[in-house]
């Protein structure tokens, strides 16, 4: 048993070295057919090694296919190492595929259809064979390591007794014997033992098949042959150990040998019954300790089979109850805080914060195990696109980014097959031929780039390609002979929807059906799988130019952050993967935000028609509501009703309407039902990958980071649940399936129907800021631009805390200095009644300043123009209409100026301050923004130089020596990084720096800037950081 | 946990079939002992919207998600009254649990084989083909449930 053990051990341990090696090899080997005559040795030696000691743990465990092709490609490689081969297409491609089939047989448990080796033995001798006569591999002379094997096997295929009992030695071999073949030496052994008795010797613990005495056959049983003591040769079958058996029968041990299994390019006679390269490769040779018998080793494979899914050296189950523990301690942890909310004990917090940490990091530490880099599904691309050019003629410069981002094995392994089919894609339709990409004036070779990036806590990775782009007219064509959509539909549909229907099913775009793509396995199927793994899927092309797929994915599929809202009392999980935006209607705006098409609602979001369903109505919980409101609910409305008289005189009308116009008594309800106090309409823009739309909820809750458990074989039905999760109290919530939602509530015939979206599309994305709205009273609204604040907290008025004449408050264990707006600008003061006031919270000069206002009211997109003028004065930088009200633009640095000039100077501003005059262009089309970056500049002792967008920023540099450029990124006319880039290639600008400032924040928008060829890539606004970097840059 | 034990071993191997018997509305229903995992007392139930209608919900039972089966539905019978808290018993179905809700868990008894029968012909309608028997005792009748039947999933 412990020898069956070692055996199964020393296989997997020689599969799995053997298969890294293989990983390794096809990136070397395409190297080496780039590098051509000029051979890089190491390399070259490499492979040659890998390969000789694959053949040899092949040859030693009795893998013979496996040897075979090791051998002869080893051969190869030695011909290429002494540089009598030169690695040509045609050698590296059967060198490719040999490592291929290899692999296969390596990676083959037992099931599966027997895998031929012929074609690339006989595409690896042929390459031998070309430059320097014959040299076959299997027929060269074997070398020294496998001398013996070889040997036994040579006599294994001559032996003639094997031939007679081929049928019986097959069985016994499929029933875990083990078949020897015994010399009977009449001069060894026991003193005056005959042949007869060492057969009766062996009777009782094995089968004696047949025996040879010379060239004949003999008779079983057998008696002693006349003419005194011959050597004889034994068929025999046992269970038992060679070594015991050596010993029981007291023979010498090279008087006992195996019978290796047979060759697969041999004939298999009839009673196998799945006659498998697996079974036959796992029998070991000569010197490997013996098999046991066949249900053991049947279990054996399996083991093997699961180990082999990935090179992880942990066993996989034991890792996934390591994942559930870890589940199980973030859901104690939840309990935990939920006790200590509800009881507040003091002496809780900390043993609360210490298990809060724990489990943050064991939770880590356990996924982390699990972490793959995306790098592994990459590096495969780099065959698979050399491969496909060479077929289809193009030529391919493949570029790969971020190998090193990790994600959760399952996701890997899940995303091999979509990134394929979409490189392949790329490939064959995408990328044009030499020919016509000169025709079309871009460079022969086409661009392919894949890249993986984090981004907000979820992957993306992008496939871009500079080729023929995505022919929408096309797809309009092929959508119209389908019938999926009429000629109306389709011409009212934007760009960007058009392209979605490349994921129709059955649609293919490719002009005629290639053996590579276009087999009608759509992007359907690939869109399919990704959503199954949470991914996102995007998709913009510009025909002539080339196609961006951008695929957002969650790092891991076992716990996910989650939005938790709630509906009749229920909790719902919303994967935050899926969550584009929050946008909340306020009870004033809800009659001209959300409209109605029939029956079917929808908002108007940045000029597009987003379609909106109820929450309610998915879950079909409505008429249970209804049912209810007799009794319980209508107590609530009153009370709410109280609420809204509260509010100031504008809402008093709003209050009284909530609800979308024509409030029939579909609509009364939605209104009823509303909960949260403030009685806005909460909509989360979900993305379903396809298409996006809006989910009208009750009430939100937090965001968790939740533990995905699935749900039971009943309710697989549901397409709209993707799970479920264990909340803090210990009930169930579900998770909500957004792509299935919009499938069970029909959306894409909703979206379809939709008008084709607003003209003014375009000017509304540049330059928003995100603002939060804040009043001291109600007539009075503030903006703060949200990006400059570090966080919000509510407290209560009992907090504050008069300190040297000025209010403060303990936060967190220091004193946090509160100003109000008030004492800079002349707005109205904060409310000396309300209990509770809120701190909005943000950095200045290396510590913490609170400005304390009266309320939060939202936060909001804006990206409409800003007067500077009307109302500009110290602390407000201007003002805006934002909701329909004039609204006053707040300065927090300069509110804290203006009260505390003193402190200035323990900002980076002072500290940078001296500025020698050095000549900045500031570029920024929005001329408040400008100015407000020009006022700070040479405020800290800059000379700034103004342009509105990138061409009359080219022209100042012509112009005028300048020592740093500060600029926007989105800008009509010429854009910030397009400016970078062209100053980047004039060589009178060389070293000039260049800042990026922007109101848009992300990796991607950074990695962006920085590849143009940006210094610095920060927040406008931030005047501290920026002129901090201005210091940094033109210091010498 | 709330977990009453299946009954003890019986030292020699019962005559019959050792079975649990619990209440659904007015009919009281058998199942194999050792089918049963578990018997739990009802907690709180998640409801699954758009579940089938027999799906009472779905429970936590120490960190796996388990479907409850409502009996009563499942038998068209009437419904439960509100208050009425009832008890969870869950069995085993292939890879997952299940949980069937019934009122009341009365008793665990030997049954004598010979008092198994068949079930009547009258007993078709739309619930017969949950039951494998009827156990006769003394005072009442017992439906043996057939558990396959029950289980089976129908996402029509």
């Amino acid at each position: 048993m412990a020898a069956f053990i070692d055996d199964q051990e020393t296989l997997q341990a020689f599969k799995e070295e053997s298969l890294e090696h293989l990983n390794g090899i096809e990136n070397d080997l395409l190297a080496i057919e780039e590098a051509g005559a000029d051979l890089d040795q190491e390399l070259v030696n490499k492979v040659f090694r890998a390969m000789h000691s694959i053949k040899g743990g092949a040859g030693f465990l009795g893998l013979e296919a496996v040897k075979s092709l090791a051998h002869a490609a080893e051969d190869l490689m030695n011909k290429i190492r002494n540089a009598e081969l030169l690695p040509t297409a045609p050698v590296i491609s059967s060198l490719l595929e040999a490592a291929d089939v290899v692999t296969r047989l390596l990676r083959q448990t037992g099931d599966g259809p027997e895998i031929d080796i012929s074609a690339p033995l006989a595409a690896l001798r042929a390459a031998l064979a070309a430059p320097e006569g014959p040299g076959p591999a299997a027929a060269s002379p074997t070398s020294a390591e496998d001398g013996p094997l070889a040997a036994g096997e040579e006599e294994t295929l001559s032996e003639p007794l094997l031939a007679a009992h081929r049928a019986e030695v097959d069985n016994l071999r499929l029933s875990g014997q083990q078949i020897l073949l015994l010399q009977y030496d009449p001069s060894s052994g026991p003193e005056g033992r005959g042949l007869a008795a060492l057969l009766a010797d062996l009777g009782g613990v094995g089968q004696t098949l047949g025996v040879r005495l010379g060239e004949q056959e003999m008779a079983l049983p057998v008696s002693e042959p006349e003419g005194g003591r011959l050597p004889a040769t034994i068929l025999y079958a046992t269970l038992m150990d060679k070594e015991m058996l050596i010993a029981f029968a007291g023979l010498g041990a090279d008087e006992v040998r195996e019978l290796p299994a047979v060759r697969p390019d041999e004939p298999v006679s009839a009673p196998r019954p799945l006659p498998t390269a697996g079974p036959r490769e796992a029998t070991p040779a000569a010197p490997s300790p013996p098999p046991s018998p066949a249900p053991q080793r049947r279990a054996g494979d399996d083991s093997a089979k699961s180990g082999q899914d990935g090179s992880l050296r942990v066993n996989v189950r034991l890792l996934d109850s390591l994942m559930t523990l870890a589940g199980e301690l973030v859901l104690t942890r939840n309990q935990f805080l939920q006790v200590l909310h509800s009881q507040g004990r003091l002496e809780l917090e900390a043993v609360s914060q210490r298990l809060n940490l724990v489990t943050s990091e064991l939770q880590e530490a356990i996924m982390s195990t699990r972490m793959q880099p995306v790098g592994n599904v990459f590096n495969k691309f780099k065959r698979v696109v050399r491969d496909l050019a060479q077929k289809l003629g193009k030529e391919i410069e493949l570029s790969i980014e971020g190998g090193e981002v990790e994600m959760d094995k399952t996701i890997i392994e899940a995303l091999a097959d979509p990134l394929t089919h979409l490189v392949r894609n790329s490939v064959d339709h995408g990328i044009e031929r030499p020919d016509v990409r000169e025709r079309a004036g871009k460079p022969p070779a086409g661009l392919l780039e894949i890249k993986a990036f984090h981004e907000g806590g979820h992957v993306i990775i992008e496939i871009v390609d500079d080729g023929a782009g995505i022919d929408t007219a096309r797809l309009k064509e092929k959508a119209l002979g389908m019938g999926s959509h009429d000629r109306a539909q389709l011409d009212a549909m934007p760009e960007r929807e058009l392209l979605k229907l490349i994921f129709l099913p059955g649609l293919s775009t490719a002009r005629e059906v290639t053996e590579v793509s276009g087999r009608g396995v759509g992007m359907d199927v690939v869109h399919a799988n990704l959503s199954r793994i949470g991914g996102v899927f995007d998709i913009a092309s510009k025909k002539g130019r080339g196609t961006t797929i951008t695929i957002k994915l969650p790092l891991t599929l076992a716990i996910i952050p989650s939005l938790i809202v709630s509906l009749a009392g229920e909790r719902y999980a919303i994967p935050q993967v899926n969550l584009v935006e929050l946008v909340r209607v306020p009870p004033g705006r809800v009659k001209e935000r959300i409209e109605r098409i029939g029956a079917a609602l929808m908002i108007r979001l940045r000029g597009e028609l987003l379609p909106l369903i109820r929450l309610a109505e998915v879950l079909g919980v409505e008429e249970r509501m209804f049912g209810d409101q007799q009794s319980g609910q209508a107590q609530r409305c009153r009370r709410r009703r109280v609420e809204d008289r509260r509010q100031p005189a504008g809402r008093e009308a709003a209050g009284a309407d909530p609800a979308p116009p024509d409030p029939g008594p579909e609509q009364r309800q939605g209104r009823e039902r509303r909960s949260s106090p403030d009685s806005a309409i909460n909509i989360l823009v979900l993305s379903a990958g396809k298409f996006r739309y809006g989910l009208l909820v009750d009430t939100l809750l937090d965001s968790e980071e939740i533990v995905v458990k699935p749900l039971g074989a009943h309710l697989r039905g549901c397409q709209i649940y993707a799970g479920a999760t264990i909340q803090g109290d210990g009930r169930v919530a579900l998770i909500l399936d957004v792509a299935g939602i919009s499938k069970v509530m029909n959306l894409e015939a909703l979206a379809d129907r939709l008008p084709a979206r607003d003209k003014d599309m375009g000017q509304v994305k540049l330059d928003a800021q995100s603002l939060l709205l804040v009043r001291n009273s109600p007539q009075e609204q503030l903006a703060i631009p949200l990006i400059l604040i570090s966080r919000i907290e509510k407290i209560s008025r009992r907090q504050l805390e008069v300190t040297g004449g000025r209010l403060n408050m303990q936060y967190r264990g220091v004193s946090l200095p509160l100003f109000g707006i008030e004492e800079a600008a002349r707005v109205a003061p904060v409310s000396t009644e309300a209990a509770q006031l809120s701190v909005v919270v943000f950095p200045f000069g290396g510590k913490e300043i609170g400005i304390l206002v009266s309320e939060v009211i939202d936060i909001v997109s804006f990206s409409a123009a800003i007067d500077d003028t009307t109302h500009k004065q110290p602390g407000i930088m201007g003002s805006a209409i934002i909701m329909g009200r004039i609204t006053l633009l707040v300065d927090l640095f300069e509110v804290v100026a203006t009260v505390m000039p003193e402190w200035v100077k323990y900002t980076q501003l002072a500290a940078a301050g001296p500025g020698q005059g050095q000549h900045i262009l500031v570029v920024e089309d929005s001329a408040f923004f400008r100015r407000q970056i020009c006022d700070f500049v040479s405020a800290a002792g800059y000379r700034p130089f103004s342009a509105q967008d990138g061409l009359e920023g080219l022209a100042v540099l012509e112009r005028e020596r300048i020592d740093l450029v500060l600029t926007d990124i989105e800008m009509p006319n010429l854009d910030g990084l397009e400016l970078t880039a062209r100053i980047r290639a004039d060589s009178r600008w060389a070293g000039l720096p260049v800042i990026a400032v922007t109101s848009l924040s992300g990796e991607a928008a950074e990695r962006r800037g920085r590849k143009a060829g940006v210094d610095e890539y920060l927040i406008k606004l931030d005047r501290e950081k920026i002129i901090q970097a201005i210091g940094q840059h033109l210091r010498p | 946990m709330p977990a009453s034990e299946p009954p003890r071993p019986s030292s020699s191997p019962p005559p019959g079939r050792e079975l649990a018997l619990f209440q659904a509305g007015e009919l009281v229903c058998g199942l194999e002992i050792n089918c049963v995992q578990e018997i739990q007392r009802q907690t709180a139930i998640t409801a699954v919207p758009r579940a089938p209608d027999y799906v009472r919900g779905v429970i936590n039972l120490r960190g796996v998600i388990v479907t409850v089966i409502d009996l009563r539905r499942k038998f068209a019978l009437e419904p439960r009254p509100q208050d009425m808290v009832g008890q969870i018993v869950i069995i085993r179905q292939g890879e997952e649990s299940v949980g069937l809700l019934a009122d009341a868990v009365s008793d665990v008894v030997a049954a004598d084989e010979n008092d198994i029968e068949a079930p009547p012909l009258n007993l078709d309608g739309v619930a017969g083909r949950y039951f494998k028997g009827i156990y006769k005792q003394e005072q009442m009748l017992v439906a043996i449930l057939n558990v396959e039947e029950l289980l089976a999933v129908n996402n029509e």
